[in-house]
């Protein structure tokens, strides 16, 4: 063992030694670009977020009040907004802007599609209920309303529409989505590249975060404290819209009465899903399909789900328990929470 | 120099960047708020580090079990041959893992909120 | 007995002794059990003793057989990708090393070769980086353990019976 010793190794030690510290700096540079986000109350009767580049956040109030706009056009309740003027047209024909044009044109789409199930000629039986009196609408009210809803006969042609005689449209199931697709219009033309835009709990996540990680979106864990989650979703530059039984409801005499109605009952839907979120490139079919699953139940949720190209959901049931399409914990990464376990 | 003066240098500076690289990697900037369970590559949960509980983690046989108690995480017991896991210090600073090698199973700690937003 | 004949059996033994080592090893109660990973790497005694006694290829030999081997005795299957790699890693690096250090310094070089290549390995098999957070601990254990090892099998070396050094063909 007795080599003549190499001048050279004192080198190799301090070689190994600058390149650990190389490699370790690598690890000490990271700093993440600012994002700003604007909070208001004042629309939809609810919250509203949108989170933008610090550059960007001046466009937060004009999407702002594109939805306050969208929101007092499309309003059911209001007899003077254009959809309440639509159903107090006494069986004449209306004129209708080109939004509501798409709605409708939507809404009756998916009627064939649900086979009935998804109506947006809804409003005779939802303008009834009332979900903050915690009370029932009469029954008699109720039986004749029933046989004033189908989106079937409702007639459209090219700027104008006509329902018959005491018929309505209640858009409250599109109108969310229908606003967060103006959103993304308006931020993509501003050639903003990044923004997370989430009304009352329909969420458009527009390209990445900043840091250039996909946008963590967390699924309300139902029934539960708000903020608690059943998982995140990691998407990137799509939308997440849930239907679930535990907004605008409440309880009587045991029994859950939630806004999700059935048109042939006029009752809030029988279902076996507490809650249906859809990740899709598109809010307002995102919107159509979530109160479509819920009203198809569990069972049949997840094929028609699987049957729309690039769609995914997450359902949760009302025994407990979670369920998947298939690009789920693939396509789209979906970590559970200890809130949902 | 002597080769066995040599062999000493070299046991100090690999120490050396032993420590460099510990202290450059720890993260003391901000408290870990949630911990990631990484099974098969995938983050496949994330538990708040606020709220003690106990979570099971059961895939194809193999088990873990992760106690959160006082802003930590650990494995408090798993199904794998020798249990290494359970024998991992409980951790509570971000950047610090505990792993199931057999299992195929990790827990790291991170800083930053469980989600950007909820969709509800 | 001829030279080839003798050198396979001093190589045989070599191994023998390795996987008894390595058994060893696996009845001592895990030290650092909070560092998975970290070992002493007795077993890798008999790679460095037959690097110092013979050459690098029978070294290569001894390290794959006495790896292979004890996998099959008392390993685990999944244990062997680990093992293997770390294993090699070490070996090219004393091997490479031979010529700059004494024994405590190759065999500390190789220990830490084997613990990074274990995490590098574990990384891809993870599919996650967060293991190099391990890095720092697996160094100074490989550092420290490598050293007393090669300072051990120095002792070895010195002490063994001539004949087996005279073996090698290329003996000083």
């Amino acid at each position: 063992m007795n080599r003549s010793p190499t001048r050279a190794t004192p080198l190799a030690a301090r070689t190994i030694l600058l390149f650990g510290i190389a490699a370790l700096l690598c690890v000490a540079c990271a700093s993440t670009p600012q994002t700003e986000t604007r909070t208001v109350f004042d629309f939809m009767d609810t919250v509203s977020t949108a989170t933008l580049p610090a550059s960007n956040i001046a466009l937060a109030d004009r999407l702002f009040d594109l939805c306050r706009d969208l929101d007092a056009r499309l309003n059911a309740h209001d007899p003077s907004s254009e959809v309440g003027k639509l159903n107090a047209a006494d069986g004449e024909r209306v004129n209708i802007s080109s939004d509501v044009s798409t709605l409708l044109n939507i809404g009756k789409e998916y009627f064939e599609k649900s086979g009935g199930l998804f109506d947006i000629t809804i409003a005779p039986i939802s303008l009834l209920w009332d979900f903050s009196s915690n009370s029932l609408p009469q029954s008699n009210a109720l039986a004749s309303a029933i046989p004033l809803v189908g989106a079937d006969r409702l007639e459209l042609g090219g700027g104008w529409a006509r329902l018959p005689v005491g018929f309505g449209v209640d858009l409250g199931a599109l109108v969310k989505g229908y606003a967060l697709d103006r959103c993304a219009d308006t931020l993509r033309a501003e050639g903003v590249p990044s923004a997370l835009i989430n009304l009352g709990g329909s969420v458009l996540a527009l390209g990445k975060r900043l840091d250039g990680n996909p946008w963590r979106v967390g699924v309300q864990l139902p029934f539960g404290a708000e903020g608690a989650t059943l998982g995140v979703l990691s998407v990137t530059d799509t939308c997440v819209v849930t239907a679930g039984l535990y907004e605008r409801s409440f309880e009587l005499d045991g029994k859950l009465y939630h806004h999700i109605l059935d048109p042939r009952t006029g009752m809030p839907a029988a279902t076996d899903l507490y809650s249906a979120t859809i990740i899709y490139k598109n809010a307002l079919i995102a919107d159509a399909y979530s109160t479509w699953c819920i009203m198809a139940g569990a069972e049949k949720a997840l094929g028609i789900v699987e049957s729309a190209d690039d769609m995914e959901c997450v359902l949760y049931t009302a025994d407990g328990s979670l369920m998947f399409s298939s690009g789920i914990g693939s396509a789209i990464p979906f970590e559970l929470t200890g809130d949902g376990l | 120099m002597k080769r066995s003066a040599r062999d000493i240098i070299l046991l100090i500076s690999m120490l050396a960047i032993a420590a460099g690289w510990y202290a450059l990697s720890r993260d003391t900037s901000a408290n870990a708020v949630g911990a990631i369970v990484w099974i098969d590559g995938f983050r496949s949960a994330r538990l708040s580090l606020e709220q003690a509980d106990e979570f099971t983690f059961e895939r194809g046989g193999d088990i873990n079990v992760v106690r959160i108690e006082n802003g930590t995480a650990r494995i408090v017991s798993a199904n794998c041959p020798g249990g290494d896991c359970t024998r991992q210090r409980a951790i509570s600073r971000a950047g610090e893992l505990i792993v199931c090698v057999p299992h195929k199973l990790m827990i790291t700690l991170e800083s930053v909120p469980a989600f950007d937003t909820v969709a509800r | 007995m001829n030279r080839s004949a003798r050198a396979l059996s001093v190589r045989a033994m070599l191994v023998a002794c390795a996987i008894l080592l390595g058994w060893v090893e696996r009845m001592l109660p895990p030290f650092l059990p909070m560092i998975p990973g970290a070992k002493l790497g007795l077993a890798n005694l008999a790679t460095l003793t037959t690097l110092a006694l013979m050459d690098a290829p029978s070294a290569l030999l001894v390290c794959v057989a006495r790896t292979l081997l004890g996998a099959f005795m008392f390993g685990s299957a999944s244990a062997l990708p680990y093992a293997l790699s770390g294993g090699v890693a070490a070996w090219a690096v004393m091997a490479l090393s031979r010529r700059m250090f004494n024994l405590p310094g190759i065999s500390l070089l190789g220990g830490v070769a084997h613990n990074i290549t274990q995490i590098a390995v574990a990384s891809l098999m993870f599919a996650n980086a967060g293991l190099w957070g391990y890095a720092p601990y697996l160094i100074a254990v490989g550092s420290v353990s490598g050293f007393l090892l090669g300072w051990a099998a120095n002792h070895i070396t010195r002490r063994l019976p001539s004949g087996l050094i005279s073996l090698n063909n290329k003996s000083k």
